[in-house]
């Protein structure tokens, strides 16, 4: 076809022709080109806005974790893992309950090592056996369960004879492994609250508590030596 | 061309070119019409491929700050951490540390409730059962001791059951007698 014959042909058909082309440039260009940007734009939006939210979250977590100083915070996880350890520390435990039972005016007399009890956290158990004055048990107890270790009483077993008493008590000290997720970048940031930080102060004050003194039958009587006067 | 004289219309013109006319004018609207259609169309495609090279911007600069915020977070992960760790203790140190055990508890309950004057030989306390063994030096002792294990008063409705496994007198007014406590 040359182009006088297209010419005929498209001054015959044009007015066909004309709104024809239109109609598919039109419909070439909102379906290939408008709608998708527009989907995409509208998507987009959305992913935007989640972006900006999640940069929020993000630059105000930067800014507490600036706020802390990091000796301070490994201090205090010091004090958390001395009292709670992620693992079993046996001679530790003997320590404790050693100063346990001279605080409380008691003598340590055995130790031994038991299997786990159900209490609902991982924890060891110990036997052990306390000789002392009966009046001060309960002293003994609460200086157990807040000694330098989380120890719970399982079973107290008391025999009295003459003078004192001797109990067998069967303990579970805790211990617990570290979480094994500790925070992503976008996790949000743990807060302590008021009690928490309270109990890491009294973790961190946590001094030796005084001696508790055994009362004696007989006073004791101080005689003095030597010469009342020595230039005599 | 129309002459209009006395009414009548004469349209001297032919039917051919008549007909051409209309038609011309007729494509010329469809023409007019199909150019606005596409020149619209063109500002819409513009419009939109603009927005989306704009947004398209403001997502990197967006990425961008958020990469830096997500850097200086890793930098500080260490202190991020210890956070963790400690909420992770402090969670168990503050449900145990300074709260007496059941067992605990019933040992002090027992304590304020048997009188000084009875003689314990005994006392095995484990999560679910309290035995006791005491010497006690007479009968209204004894009734004392055992109305103040039954009464929620003085056991603060921790005691649910008490039973007595053995009991025989002395040669005097002293009894001995073996308890079993059952506690709530």
């Amino acid at each position: 076809m040359n182009r006088s014959q297209a010419l005929n042909f498209y001054s015959k058909y044009k007015i066909f022709i004309f709104p024809a082309v239109v109609t598919l440039s039109s419909l070439f260009l909102i379906v290939f080109l408008i709608l998708p940007e527009t989907v995409k734009l509208v998507t987009n939006q959305r992913v935007g806005s989640e972006l900006l939210n999640k940069f929020s979250s993000i630059e105000v977590k930067a800014q507490k974790l600036e706020e802390y100083n990091q000796e301070d915070l490994s201090q205090k996880v010091q004090y958390a893992l001395r009292v709670y350890p992620t693992e079993k520390d046996y001679e530790g435990i003997l320590g404790v309950l050693q100063a346990v039972a001279v605080r409380s005016g008691f003598n340590l007399g055995s130790f031994s090592l038991q299997g786990e009890s159900q209490i609902g956290s991982q924890n060891y158990g110990v036997s052990v056996t306390f000789s002392g004055l009966k009046s001060l048990i309960p002293t003994l107890l609460s200086s157990i369960e807040n000694a330098d270790r989380i120890i719970r009483v399982n079973k107290i077993d008391l025999s009295e004879n003459a003078q004192q008493v001797e109990l067998d008590l069967a303990l579970s000290v805790l211990y617990g492994q570290l979480p094994g997720e500790l925070g992503s970048v976008d996790a949000p940031l743990p807060q302590l609250s008021q009690e928490e930080d309270e109990l890491l102060v009294k973790l961190a004050v946590s001094q030796p508590q005084p001696v508790v003194e055994i009362p004696t039958e007989e006073p004791i009587i101080e005689v003095p030596r030597g010469k009342i006067n020595p230039f005599e | 061309m129309n002459i209009l004289k006395h009414g009548i219309s004469i349209n001297l013109l032919p039917a051919d070119f008549l007909t051409e006319q209309a038609k011309r004018a007729k494509f010329y609207k469809m023409q007019t019409i199909g150019v606005g259609i596409i020149l619209l169309m063109v500002f819409l495609s513009s419009l939109v491929v603009a927005l989306r090279i704009l947004q398209s911007n403001n997502i990197s600069q967006i990425q961008v700050k958020l990469d830096q915020a997500e850097g200086k977070v890793l930098a500080l992960k260490e202190r991020q951490a210890s956070l963790f760790v400690l909420k992770n203790r402090l969670a168990i140190i503050s449900q145990y540390l300074g709260k007496p055990s059941k067992q605990s508890s019933l040992y002090n309950l027992l304590d304020n409730i048997i009188p000084s004057s009875v003689t314990i030989s005994s006392v095995v306390i484990d999560g679910s059962n309290i035995s006791l063994g005491l010497a006690v030096p007479d009968a209204q002792i004894l009734e004392d001791m055992l109305t103040g294990f039954i009464s929620k008063e003085t056991n603060k409705d921790m005691i649910s059951e008490v039973s007595v496994g053995g009991l025989s007198k002395g040669r005097g007014d002293d009894f001995r007698i073996t308890l079993k406590i059952t506690p709530k």
